[in-house]
């Protein structure tokens, strides 16, 4: 069985003594996982990096990263993890140097910090923009070399605070699959996003969190089980009029539409549906031109989970 | 092996700090005082008949006291600087602890006031004929200086700590430069002052830097000197104390 490497049980925070941010959250993260925190802005997602990372004490509850308690041993914790946090941040001074500061801070020798440099400005892009001072890049690039510095020192857990905020789709594909290499290689990470394709390409278990509650927490696949909804099956049909096709069928009102030229069908079970329906179109004598089963998205988990509460449909 | 932790913070704290900028600062208006102020008063001193008084000479220990509370100033920028550009969260995040941290930024105010001082040391030397140092004048300097950076890098880590916004930070401390630049013994002696500002005089720590940074200077030390660095010292420590309080106080408040 993988040994936990996160364990939060009943974290309360409050920066007010008034309103708390984090109500009782309580989840856990084994060794090499990709976990995600899932939530919209303001939900508690950064509190929560906050206090994992032992940068604010959390108000009460447990929390252990690596066995460690984060109220006692937070430095025994901090030499272990690394941040990429959500603000900027960046050294008055070139991407090299600031690749270089970085390393010294975490006591890589010069050896080591000249060839880690060269890989990371190579995996990063950041080869031509070496001699430039950081505060004169863009924003991605800026956001780039938070990221790459991050990855000068050895870690087991990585915590992420929305890493890909302002990186072009390309940099973004790029680091995702260098954080998939690296967790290949035995890290585990621990990652907040609003993006939801990001956490469906990266994350093997999802808390997605609102108003400081979690309120749903599973693999991909078992939230789309549980909170995908109903899957939409698509037809484009010829030879026969779509409204005769719709009233033969015997689907409630709600869960069958026509728009444009296709027929659209939302059902629980889809492989039944398809059946049904493809036997009602050759009784009628009518032609599939095209049909599509569209998978679950965890934007529908996400708008089903959070959409409720908050008044969306 | 690798360096110790505080050591490691000083270096990043000199690297990212040793702008043109800060050196015209730390240097730069020192030096601007002793060239003109020197020869301005110097000249003026000499047409009232009173040549036999060498202003440079008393101008350029004057100038050293003052290098201690500019490259003070330098902590509470470094802590600004450091919370507005995110590097503070980011070194927190690493295996220093939060006092690490602090005595990171009070030490490269040391390293700061002991580079900037040697230079003007050199710059006093070339500029002001007939100076001859001992070595318990040189001790007495260089113990004042490191003195006179920690009391007032505590002291400005202390501002930083508590003032929010960074036009507030940055107007008070240049407010605070002159009052305690003009309020001391730095350009003139206190003599003669009337008794309210003679106390406002004795109750600032830059008086009794110059004084003693002064002695150190024209080879003049006495035992008030040592009465006076104890004195100094124990304010710096508890400076240091109040500056760890309230660092620590307002973290949790900015973060």
């Amino acid at each position: 069985m993988q040994q936990n490497v996160v364990e939060v049980e009943n974290l309360k925070h409050t920066y007010d003594n008034k309103k708390y941010v984090l109500e009782g959250i309580s989840f856990e993260v084994k060794k090499g996982e990709v976990f995600g925190l899932l939530g919209r802005n303001g939900a508690g997602k950064t509190t929560t990096i906050k206090i994992l990372t032992t940068l604010i004490l959390p108000t009460s509850g447990k929390v252990n990263i690596l066995g460690y308690d984060v109220r006692k041993d937070g430095l025994k914790i901090r030499s272990r993890i690394g941040l990429v946090q959500q603000l900027p941040s960046i050294e008055f001074t070139t991407v090299e140097k600031n690749l270089d500061i970085y390393g010294m801070l975490w006591g890589l020798n010069k050896k080591t910090r000249k060839e880690k440099i060269e890989e990371l400005l190579e995996i990063f892009d950041l080869k031509n923009l070496r001699k430039k001072d950081a505060i004169d890049l863009s924003g991605g690039e800026r956001r780039r070399l938070q990221i790459a510095r991050e990855f000068m020192h050895d870690m087991d857990i990585l915590f992420l605070d929305e890493p890909t905020v302002g990186l072009d789709v390309i940099m973004r594909r790029n680091l995702l699959n260098y954080i998939k290499k690296m967790v290949n290689k035995g890290l585990t990470i621990v990652f907040t996003t609003h993006m939801l394709e990001e956490a469906e390409y990266l994350c093997d278990r999802i808390a997605v969190i609102d108003k400081g509650k979690i309120v749903a927490i599973d693999t991909l696949d078992n939230l789309k089980i549980k909170y995908g909804g109903k899957r939409a099956v698509e037809f484009k049909i010829k030879n026969i009029n779509l409204n005769d096709i719709k009233e033969k069928l015997n689907i409630n009102h709600d869960n069958i539409k026509i728009v444009n030229d296709r027929l659209i069908i939302l059902t629980e079970n889809p492989y039944d549906t398809v059946e049904m329906v493809i036997d009602k179109i050759k009784q009628s004598n009518g032609k599939i031109e095209w049909l599509n089963i569209r998978d679950k998205t965890l934007e529908d988990v996400f708008l089903n989970v959070i959409g409720e509460e908050n008044g969306i449909s | 092996m690798a360096y110790p932790k505080v050591v490691r913070l000083i270096l990043r704290n000199l690297i990212v700090n040793s702008d043109p900028g800060t050196w015209l600062i730390l240097v730069g208006m020192p030096t601007m005082f002793l060239v003109f102020f020197s020869y301005g008063y110097g000249s003026m001193l000499s047409s009232l008949g009173l040549s036999y008084v060498n202003y440079a000479k008393f101008l350029a220990p004057g100038m050293l006291a003052y290098e201690t509370l500019i490259a003070g100033t330098a902590s509470g920028s470094m802590l600004w600087f450091d919370r507005r550009w995110g590097s503070l969260a980011q070194i927190l995040a690493m295996p220093f602890t939060r006092t690490d941290y602090l005595l990171g930024l009070i030490l490269s105010s040391v390293v700061f006031a002991i580079m900037g001082n040697a230079i003007l040391l050199v710059i006093s030397y070339l500029l002001i004929p007939g100076l001859d140092f001992t070595t318990i004048g040189v001790i007495i300097m260089i113990l004042t200086l490191i003195i006179g950076s920690l009391l007032f890098g505590s002291l400005m880590l202390i501002l930083a700590s508590y003032i929010k916004s960074q036009n507030a930070y940055n107007s008070i401390q240049i407010l605070i430069i002159f009052f305690i630049n003009f309020a001391s013994t730095v350009f003139y002696p206190a003599i003669s002052l009337p008794r309210p500002l003679l106390y406002l005089f004795y109750v600032n720590p830059l008086t009794y830097i110059a004084n003693v940074m002064r002695d150190g200077f024209l080879n003049k030390v006495k035992i008030i000197d040592l009465y006076e660095m104890i004195f100094l010292a124990s304010l710096s420590l508890l400076l240091i104390y109040i500056a760890r309080k309230s660092y620590m106080r307002s973290e949790i408040k900015f973060e």
